[in-house]
């Protein structure tokens, strides 16, 4: 290439991308956060909602960062060497509040009374974790496939019932599933049962009976979602508010909540952040009942606080897993239980399936 | 300039200036010295850093328990083999199938050459994080070549493509088919083309001229090549995990569990150890038995091994062998027509057409099907498009953001491919024509940062950047880009540089042209397939790079692939399809410019 078809390149591609008349934002009179959230339609959500009339409200400027699916080890090389490339983490799992917090990673706050008072009881209390929204892992499925509905997690492992398997990969999520379909009642019944090496194996030869059934381990809720919608797998279980954005699309799907489980989503502060108590500013404003209706109403997903509920879009009730037909059917995720055990459950999980 | 009467034999004093080609031939090791400088600061001391870990225990106390947990099941172990062979097939499948289209492509006229290479190329600029969405499009269950032949009738039941060994493979290859190919044709392309005809005269008939001539120039190529795939396959985790069966379970996917979700960086230390052990056996396997010679010149090693001997020998034996079975088919043809056929213009070329169309077809495919996407008005990446809008390209031609992010990634990706490229010629040419065991360890440690999972690379450079001040800066950035650059671009042109007759140096020499102008007026213009290709390959993985910028950079400083991850993270949208396609058109926009002004000269 010579230096004149560079100049032509050149100018094709000022065409194509043009350049930026202004090159990054001056900054406003007040200060910046930069929130690590779950990104795409999640980020949209928030800016809308929550980080854009936070800054009118209060002059601090949010700036949506991304940071990877699992952000564990960016956050213990934060905190370790004092360098923040965010100052919260948003959309965090109750289950990896509960890791942030055993690893000494996440800063605490105290939340107004009020504020405090509003979140459910099974949520609210991993010190270091801010609960924002409540979401549901349940059995999903699509009727047409199936040909009739399904009632409980064993109907999953029924062969009678037509349709395409796929299952989340790691230990948790199918040694929860495996010991449903086996008959244990969903909640403390599990736990129980797995205190002893026996119910551990239960669980597994429960696991093998499916195994040869299933086309795909899939690792991550997009990647889920992308699955049902290729219409590549008609049952599994998953994220509600997936399938939710999947039938708002038009796609046949049904959620069983029945014997589904619920988690927290919400923030973390990198511990020894200096912005802190700019980060409690924020969180304190998203917790807000009428924000929070509106995220869930968007986002399709549960409200942390329990006043928001009446302030849900009617339309999307349906698919809210804090709505009490759905609620009631569920039980809440161990997240305690499942911390202590994420090691070996994983390593179990593991050479069980590439055995 | 220089004092130029200094006796013969004598060296000037310290206080002369030296040109620097006589330094570098008193002191040949300053040809690497920059690459190895580089390496060992950004590179083998913070990693190193974080290996060490595998010997200590979550309190600081030494202790070999991490490794003896490697052990225990047998999990570790059976993944690393299964990784190890499955990036053996995968080396195996793309050097088979690319060594047809990079031959097409060196002896194509300009049109069909310009065809073939943009569908080779094309593919390379379409992020990770699409061509895999875009592949179960095609291959899926219900993908277009399941769903086509069922209403064709062409099948009676679906094909299973995917998640088994085949999905794994046509993930693989779909994104290292062109890396094998352009590193190839970039040997091939120096290949005198006379050499075959000088054959030809001699009485060879045309299968022994193309195996007993042109094979053996190429395999230098073949020999970059496939180290550099197998490398970067050891290192995939991501494809195999959507396209693949759990038994293509890849180590990398096991140590970056440890690292970002259990948060045991001491174990996820040893796996790596085990993964570092593993890949030197592979490699000292692959030097006994087919010897590293091929891409790096002899080694100083003038007695070899029994072994080696015959396996040399035995190598040239069944090349013998294989261009006297294909000479065969030629022998009856004339026999069975009567007369003399070129078998070679007749039947090959045509094979040799619809085997690179084949792979072409393959490779751009999948890339296509994401042009309709992008104009669709779903809010989901999906297949078919459903309803036509401009959305997605208003979103992202009016935001900021994607114009900032696409600009800085260019800079970022330029700047790094060409620090790369000036390090790596030098070191390129060290590793070729001097005679030294490093050699080989040199290569090795070159080809760590591809294979080793980015996660660890990017944790390292973290801690090492936190302590001078560098997280968040260009700087930083594109340091640690460089780390991936460097190995793609010394290794291809190694590749070319091997063939590179030294005699045309000491010609231009010997005529008083001095050793820059010969390095610039004769060697630089041979090579330059090579340069070009190394370029292509740095550029491509800063261009592609996401892990290592999402930890080192912050706040507001995005890069392009970062912003597709953030678009792709919470879910696919047809916004990542517009990006793409847009950047399809500048590629294909691009090429077709290089094409008419370079006219038909050959250019990569």
């Amino acid at each position: 290439m010579n230096r004149r078809q560079f100049v032509k390149i050149a100018a094709l591609s000022g065409a194509t991308f043009p350049l930026p008349a202004i090159v990054g934002r001056a900054s406003a009179a007040g200060e910046t956060l930069y929130v690590a959230d779950a990104g795409g339609a999640y980020t949209e959500s928030y800016k809308k909602v929550i980080y854009t009339p936070f800054t009118a409200s209060t002059g601090i400027d949010v700036v949506p960062v991304v940071r990877p699916a699992q952000a564990l080890a960016q956050m213990k090389t934060m905190v370790e060497t004092q360098n923040y490339t965010f100052d919260v983490h948003g959309a965090a799992g109750l289950d990896e509040g509960v890791r942030y917090d055993a690893e000494g990673l996440s800063e605490r706050i105290e939340l107004p009374r009020s504020i405090y008072d509003d979140l459910p009881d099974s949520i609210r209390n991993v010190p270091g974790f801010y609960p924002d929204s409540v979401a549901a892992f349940a059995t999903v499925y699509r009727p047409l496939a199936t040909k009739r509905d399904l009632k409980r997690v064993a109907d999953i492992w029924d062969m009678s019932i037509p349709g395409v398997r796929s299952l989340r990969t790691g230990g948790r999520d199918n040694i929860e599933w495996a010991l449903r379909a086996d008959g244990v009642p969903a909640g403390p019944a599990i736990i129980n049962e797995l205190k002893t090496k026996a119910g551990w194996e239960r669980a597994f030869r429960k696991l093998d009976e499916i195994k040869p059934k299933i086309l795909t381990w899939w690792s991550t809720a997009p990647q889920s979602a992308q699955l049902l919608q290729a219409q590549e797998i008609d049952i599994t279980a998953t994220y509600a508010n997936r399938a939710a954005t999947l039938i708002r699309q038009g796609e046949n799907l049904k959620v069983l909540w029945n014997e589904g489980y619920y988690t927290a989503y919400g923030y973390v502060i990198p511990k020894g952040n200096p912005k802190v108590h700019l980060v409690q500013k924020l969180i304190e404003f998203s917790l807000d009942p009428k924000r929070q209706a509106a995220l869930a109403s968007e986002l399709m997903q549960g409200s942390a606080s329990k006043s928001a509920f009446e302030f849900i879009d009617k339309k999307v009730l349906e698919y809210v897993p804090t709505q009490p037909d759905n609620f009631k059917q569920m039980v809440p995720l161990d997240v305690a239980f499942w911390g202590e055990n994420l090691t070996k459950s994983n390593e179990l999980f593991n050479q069980w399936l590439v055995k | 300039m220089t004092d130029r009467t200094t006796i013969p034999g004598s060296w000037p004093r310290s206080d002369r200036r030296l040109p620097l080609s006589e330094l570098l031939a008193r002191w040949p090791f300053l040809q690497i010295a920059p690459l190895l400088t580089f390496l060992s600061v950004v590179f083998v001391l913070p990693v190193g850093g974080i290996l060490v870990l595998s010997l200590f225990d979550a309190h600081g106390a030494l202790t070999l328990e991490n490794f003896s947990r490697v052990f225990k099941t047998n999990l570790y172990v059976s993944v690393l083999v299964r990784t190890i062979q499955t990036a053996a097939w995968a080396t195996g499948i793309c050097l088979t199938l690319g060594y047809p289209v990079a031959y097409a492509l060196s002896k194509a006229n300009a049109g069909v050459r310009a065809a073939i290479l943009t569908s080779v190329l094309v593919p390379l600029w379409t992020s990770f994080l699409i061509r895999n969405l875009s592949l179960i499009i095609i291959f899926g269950r219900r993908g277009l070549i399941n769903v086509t032949g069922l209403k064709l009738s062409w099948l009676d039941h679906s094909i299973a493509f995917l998640y088994n060994w085949n999905g794994v493979m046509i993930g693989l290859s779909s994104s290292l088919l062109p890396l094998a190919i352009i590193t190839m044709y970039s040997v091939m392309e120096g290949i005198e083309p006379n050499l075959e005809k000088a054959a030809s005269t001699l009485g060879a008939r045309p299968s022994h001229g193309f195996w007993r001539v042109y094979f053996p120039l190429s395999l230098p190529g073949v020999a970059a090549g496939g180290i550099l795939i197998f490398v970067s396959a050891l290192g995939f985790f991501i494809t195999p995990q959507l396209l693949g069966s759990p038994r293509e379970t890849m180590i990398a996917q096991l140590i970056i569990e440890q690292v970002t979700e259990v948060l045991h960086w001491n174990f996820a230390a040893a796996i790596s150890a085990m993964l570092l052990l593993a890949t030197l056996i592979s490699f000292f396997l692959f030097d006994r038995v087919v010897g590293m010679h091929i891409l790096t010149g002899e080694e100083g090693d003038q007695h070899p091994s029994r072994l080696n001997r015959m396996l040399r020998r035995g190598g040239m034996k069944l090349i013998n062998g294989i261009s006297w079975i294909t000479a065969s088919f030629g022998l009856v043809a004339e026999k069975l027509t009567g007369r003399t056929v070129k078998l070679r213009q007749r039947v090959s070329r045509p094979i040799l057409s619809m085997v690179s169309l084949a792979i072409a077809l393959f490779l751009i495919l999948p890339i296509f099907c994401i042009v309709p996407i992008s104009f669709s008005n779903s809010l989901l990446f999906g297949w078919p498009p459903q309803g036509f809008s401009l959305r997605w390209y208003t979103s992202v031609l009016s935001s900021p953001i994607w114009v900032l992010a696409f600009w800085r990634s260019v800079g970022i990706a330029a700047i790094t491919s060409l620090m790369a490229i000036a390090i790596a010629i030098p070191a390129a040419l060290f590793l070729v024509r001097q005679k030294t065991r490093a050699k080989f360890l040199i290569i090795l440690l070159l080809t760590i940062p591809i294979f080793l999972p980015h996660i660890i690379t990017a944790v390292a450079l973290f801690y090492a950047y936190a302590r001078f001040g560098l997280i968040g800066t260009w700087v930083g950035l594109i340091m640690g880009h460089m780390v991936f650059a460097l190995p793609y671009a010394t290794m291809s042109l190694m590749a070319v540089l091997k063939n590179y007759n030294r005699s045309l140096d000491y010609a231009a020499w010997t005529m008083g042209a001095s050793k820059f102008k010969t390095f610039r007026y004769i060697m630089l213009p041979i090579i330059k397939p090579g340069v070009y290709g190394a370029f292509l390959f740095a550029f491509i993985q800063s261009f592609d790079e996401v892990t290592i910028s999402l930890f080192v950079t912050g706040g507001s400083f995005t890069t392009l692939p970062k912003q597709l991850y953030q678009q792709a993270v919470y879910g696919a949208s047809p916004e990542l399809a517009a990006v793409s396609t847009l950047l399809l058109a500048l590629i294909l926009g691009f090429m077709l410019i290089a094409n008419s002004v370079g006219g038909t000269s050959r250019r990569v």
